[in-house]
């Protein structure tokens, strides 16, 4: 009995660690980068983003003057090596510093500032 | 050792406890592979990930509009077509420097001993290629070239010459008509020309006056001939080359003549079997005097073609006299009568026969018949089908005989190819000896990889180069891979350009037309010609000899800093109006500064920000104001 237990609670412990392991694995294994950030005439916000890291990615917040933002395409995926544009749903007013800041499904985020011009 | 593991294992099997310890243990070994691999190992290729993007220090020292190529240059030795290389080699033709290489004026000529020749030009009419060994004919004036002394009567000193690329080859020929306007000169090619394009690789010479015999041989001309001009021979199949009768009747050769006596039997025909099967359209030609003629549906006597075994061997077309002295007819053997046409002959009486089949499978036949000695008539006597019978494919051609006790003589079988629409030719106007032309050409090769096609919007040529004499124009031309000829339509010039003795410079723009003259692969072939044949004998020498091509592409100045290669995987030019990426697959070694050149990326003409991005995700900027 004292065995039975012993191998499943192991056979449990087991499986746990892999599974927060890989999912650990793959924040770490999180890089993108803007290429570019674009003030759309349009009056949206375009952002370029590569994906430099790992493993894939999916965006799943932008925020702009930490409120967040609706974007498009969604789900916005991004295997590695890929890349294109995210367009988010926010206007700007020239002159203007936005704080932007990209966050990713597993926690990994980019930001910086932009002046709009 | 492995006595005390089995010692202990005998022991576990006893105590169920020991047993579990050691599962727990394995597994807790499990975990911290796990561990070990998923997280410490990881994390320490995304820190070295993490270090080598921060070891990255790429800068972007310059971006300049780029607008045209470096000069293409040819990589190997120009093609002298006519005239000759005095010194020099292609390399010095490659850079403005004073090293050049030198061509003088002159005639590649077949033989000293004829002084005048004429280009001869064959055009392909057709949408096909114009298989070699075709018969072709080119007209010319003998009667006032007779006239001017400048040609035998004799036509002896009348040579059809073929020019390889390398070697002259003399063809026989056949002249019908000499000393008139419209003499006819027939010949073989040597080599199949392309769909609609041309071939002006044929040369007549003349003006010899002491010419031997010339090469005449009618087998070498057509695709068949025979006089029969031998012995005589009661059974003709007993030569190889007509080996094959079917049927009844006999074939003889007598008194230089081909004679069939006809008997009963259906098809008869004699096979000119040395032919084989002929896969394509001809037209053939014989002399015919039937001598005896019974008249009814037996007495039949003409050409065939398109022989096959069904339903008998020598089954085919067949172009006749047939029944009566006034009737011409077409037969599709053992199937169908086609149509029935009118021609009054005679016994005892020479006629030539014409019998063409175009497109076996169309059904449709020509046939006519002249008398020897008169004009041949311009319109086919019967110009029709061979009636209901199924169609029939290419095969054996032939004589038809008759299936009675007719007695048919045949002579002077001429067989060649021929086409719906039938190559046409042209004669070059006369050039002496004595003559004094150049015509080089060379090939360029554009780097499609740097400057794709789409991106190039012209393509410009130029010559460096001086002349002994400014007594003439030279052109340059290119190769219209389009029309498959040399040409210098659609450039900006066309007019030539009179050297002088000094250096000059002759440029010339091919426009919109640029697309006809560069290959998909980037090959542009170049030809430097005089404007015709002179006395002065004139030398050429060329400096230079280059393309370029017109973009509007740009060209970036980039340093590496860092430690490691950088990757550039894209590049953007932004302004005020729009943001553009580009796509770039390009290394820069540590240490090293590098141009990048693109053809594809246009630069704005006001302020821009340009922006190359790593794959380690770098981002190097240059503002232009």
């Amino acid at each position: 009995m004292l065995m039975v237990v012993a191998v499943a609670a192991m056979a449990i412990a087991t499986t746990a660690t892999y599974v927060i392991t890989t999912n650990l694995r793959e924040t770490m294994g999180e890089r993108l980068i803007a290429e570019d950030l674009w003030f759309n005439p349009s009056g949206r916000i375009s952002i370029y983003i590569l994906n430099v890291g790992k493993t894939s990615v999916q965006v799943s917040a932008v925020y702009v003057n930490h409120t967040k933002y609706s974007f498009a395409p969604t789900p916005f995926i991004l295997e590695v090596s890929e890349h294109g544009w995210l367009n988010v749903s926010c206007s700007w007013t020239s002159g203007n510093v936005c704080y932007v800041e990209i966050v990713t499904k597993r926690g990994y985020h980019v930001a910086d500032y932009y002046k709009a011009p | 050792m492995l006595q005390t593991i089995t010692k202990h294992l005998k022991r576990f099997k006893h105590a169920k406890r020991g047993l579990s310890n050691v599962i727990v243990v394995m597994l807790s070994l499990v975990i911290l592979v796990v561990i070990s691999a998923n997280v410490i190992l990881w994390s320490y290729q995304m820190n070295q990930l993490d270090w080598e993007k921060m070891q990255e220090d790429i800068s972007i020292a310059n971006v300049e509009r780029f607008s045209r190529s470096s000069w293409f240059v040819t990589q190997r030795e120009y093609r002298v077509n006519i005239g000759n290389r005095l010194n020099g080699a292609y390399m010095d033709t490659q850079a403005i420097d004073n090293q050049y290489e030198s061509f003088i004026e002159g005639l590649n000529w077949w033989n000293a001993d004829y002084s005048y020749r004429r280009q001869i030009t064959i055009v392909n009419n057709v949408a096909s290629t114009l298989d070699v060994g075709y018969s072709v004919c080119v007209t010319m004036d003998t009667a006032s070239l007779i006239s001017a002394g400048k040609m035998l009567s004799s036509e002896n000193d009348l040579r059809v010459i073929y020019w390889s690329g390398n070697t002259w080859i003399e063809l026989d020929r056949e002249v019908i008509h000499m000393n008139i306007t419209s003499t006819q000169v027939w010949f073989k090619t040597q080599a199949a020309i392309e769909a609609n394009a041309s071939d002006s690789n044929y040369y007549i010479y003349y003006g010899n006056p002491s010419a031997g015999n010339p090469p005449a041989n009618k087998r070498n001309i057509y695709l068949w001939f025979d006089d029969f001009s031998r012995a005589d021979n009661p059974d003709i199949t007993t030569e190889d080359s007509y080996s094959v009768k079917t049927g009844g009747g006999t074939w003889s050769i007598e008194t230089n003549k081909l004679k069939n006596v006809g008997a009963a039997g259906d098809p008869n025909k004699l096979i000119i079997n040395a032919l084989g099967n002929v896969n394509t359209d001809v037209d053939m030609l014989v002399k015919m005097n039937v001598t005896s003629f019974a008249g009814g549906d037996l007495s039949r006597m003409g050409l065939s073609c398109c022989m096959n075994a069904d339903p008998s061997r020598g089954s085919g077309y067949g172009g006749l006299l047939y029944e009566d002295r006034n009737s011409l007819d077409l037969l599709n053997d053992l199937r169908s009568w086609g149509t029935k046409g009118t021609y009054s002959w005679s016994l005892n009486t020479w006629y030539y026969m014409k019998f063409r089949v175009i497109d076996s499978a169309s059904k449709l036949g020509k046939v006519k018949v002249w008398q020897v000695g008169t004009t041949e008539p311009n319109t086919w006597t019967v110009n029709g089908d061979f009636g209901s019978g199924t169609a029939r494919n290419y095969g054996e051609i032939g004589f038809a005989g008759s299936r009675t006790t007719d007695t048919t003589y045949f002579d002077d079988i001429l067989i060649r190819y021929i086409t719906e629409s039938e190559p046409s030719t042209s004669l070059g106007t006369e050039e002496g000896q004595s003559s004094n032309k150049l015509d080089v050409d060379g090939a360029f090769i554009i780097d499609v990889s740097t400057y794709p096609l789409i991106y190039i919007h012209n393509v410009e040529i130029q010559l460096g180069y001086r002349a002994s004499d400014g007594g003439e124009k030279w052109y340059l031309k290119a190769y219209n891979w389009t029309a498959m000829a040399y040409s210098d339509i659609g450039f900006n010039l066309t007019i030539g350009h009179t050297p002088t003795t000094e250096w000059d410079y002759y440029v010339v723009n091919l426009t919109t037309a640029w697309h006809s003259y560069v290959h998909n692969n980037g090959t542009i072939l170049v030809k430097l010609c005089d404007e015709g044949a002179d006395v002065n004998q004139t030398t050429i020498d060329i400096d230079f000899f280059g393309i370029t091509v017109v973009i509007d592409g740009a060209r970036f100045s980039l340093s590496n800093n860092g430690a490691s290669t950088i990757h550039l995987v894209s590049i953007w030019i932004v302004n005020s109006t729009y943001h553009k990426r580009y796509d770039a697959n390009f290394f820069i070694n540590s240490g090293e500064s590098a141009t990048y050149t693109r053809a594809d990326i246009p630069l704005p003409t006001e302020n821009f920000v340009v922006k190359v991005v790593t794959e380690r995700g770098n981002i190097a900027v240059l503002a232009r104001h």
